[in-house]
């Protein structure tokens, strides 16, 4: 079946590849969101993935696994981005209006998830979300970054340390702001 | 006291429900839409040239390295010149404002449909006086790395605002200034006024600004 799908997707059947930007879409913008904490670029960053992953089609090798394939172009876009952006770079003010001004508890601790993950190397976030969200072992996401399993468990566990230590230290402060309204 | 199981369950919990906490829109997926789509962070063949002619209209223009620097984020590679006024508003999805406080000077427009937003730079006896960013509500205020707040309290035509602080990089990643602006919502337009990059307004500068801007015809 899924040798039938992939074969169909060589020769870039439009149903095939239109379902294959369908199932995936969602998700690479959520991961893409991550990586770049902005609607409109994460949007925009699925297109460049999909546009990029559907001029690789022909070439794509026989056993090819998809989803890493596509979070592997997704992640390069999204490096790609983040090179452009050195000089410099938006960020939603939301986040803050919406930890100052929400009383939803839920609501304020996922603005604070997205906020310390901005806070964080772009590769920390890589690691963290294809671990994490994604599921994904540390050989898996080495393949997807180009780097080798061991180092992508250095990574992993790094990013992890900085995000505790944010998560805890940003969580403490958060409740007792929320606990003075 | 957590373990390190529990504590990496906590995390796997925190990055899972933000993740799929993330509203998704509804994205371009057909090829045919895709290969037709404006290359808003693509560089071109021609983006060199474009980024040249950029660079030097706006040394021309101000005349600091520094401001171009801060002018190429606002141009990047997706802004254009519109005409008149009446161009540019016609085109926004979205109740446009004006300011007459000071003259228009150049107006630019950046983007299609939804993402579509303008900048108008407006100036006072020749001298970059400020300029309005302005786009449909959906995003909140742009903010630069190293962003302060200034003020939270602002009520602008019964509609809260904020008072920001960014800075001005040079070419070298430097701080050379940093300046006050002020976002506001207004009637679903997200409006941003921000200080020339070589003389930051005060926040009561910033306001009277911003009481003061009209709604432009549609």
């Amino acid at each position: 079946m899924h040798e039938q799908f992939l074969s169909r997707l060589q020769q870039q059947d439009e149903a095939a590849v239109t379902a294959l930007a369908e199932d995936h879409a969602p998700a690479l913008y959520r991961y893409l969101y991550c990586l770049t904490h902005d609607g409109e670029v994460a949007a925009d960053c699925v297109q460049e993935t999909l546009l990029r992953a559907y001029r690789a089609l022909p070439s794509l090798a026989a056993d090819s696994a998809l989803t890493p394939w596509l979070f592997t172009i997704a992640t390069n876009v999204a490096r790609n981005y983040h090179r452009r952006q050195q000089l410099v770079r938006w960020v939603r003010l939301e986040w803050l209006q919406l930890s100052h001004q929400s009383h939803e508890q839920a609501v304020v601790q996922q603005a604070l998830v997205g906020q310390i993950l901005q806070q964080l190397p772009l590769n920390y976030r890589i690691c963290l979300v294809l671990h994490y969200w994604r599921g994904l072992s540390c050989a898996e996401i080495g393949a997807i970054m180009g780097k080798s399993e061991a180092n992508v468990r250095k990574l992993l566990e790094r990013a992890r340390e900085r995000f505790r230590t944010l998560y805890e230290s940003d969580s403490s402060s958060d409740k007792g702001e929320y606990d003075e309204h | 006291m957590m373990n390190t199981s529990q504590q990496d369950q906590a995390i796997k919990d925190a990055i899972t429900g933000y993740v799929d906490s993330i509203p998704v829109p509804a994205l371009v997926t057909s090829r045919q839409q895709l290969e037709l789509r404006p290359r808003r962070n693509q560089l071109g063949r021609w983006s060199p040239v474009a980024v040249f002619v950029v660079l030097m209209v706006a040394f021309f223009f101000t005349g600091t390295a520094e401001a171009v620097y801060q002018r190429i984020f606002v141009l990047h590679q997706r802004s254009q010149h519109v005409a008149n006024l009446e161009t540019a508003f016609g085109k926004a999805s979205f109740q446009a404002w004006i300011s007459d406080q000071a003259q228009v000077d150049n107006i630019q427009e950046i983007g299609e449909g939804l993402g579509y937003s303008l900048i108008m730079y407006y100036k006072i006896n020749g001298e970059e006086a400020f300029f309005i960013d302005q786009s449909a509500a959906r995003g909140g205020v742009p903010r630069w790395d190293d962003t302060k707040i200034v003020q939270r309290d602002v009520n602008i035509q019964g509609s809260p605002a904020v008072i920001y602080e960014s800075p001005v990089v040079n070419e070298q990643g430097e701080v050379v200034n940093r300046i006050n602006n002020l976002y506001v919502m207004l009637d679903e337009t997200n409006v941003t006024i921000k200080s020339p990059l070589n003389k930051s307004l005060s926040p009561d500068e910033l306001i009277a600004i911003a009481q003061g801007l009209r709604r432009a015809a549609p």
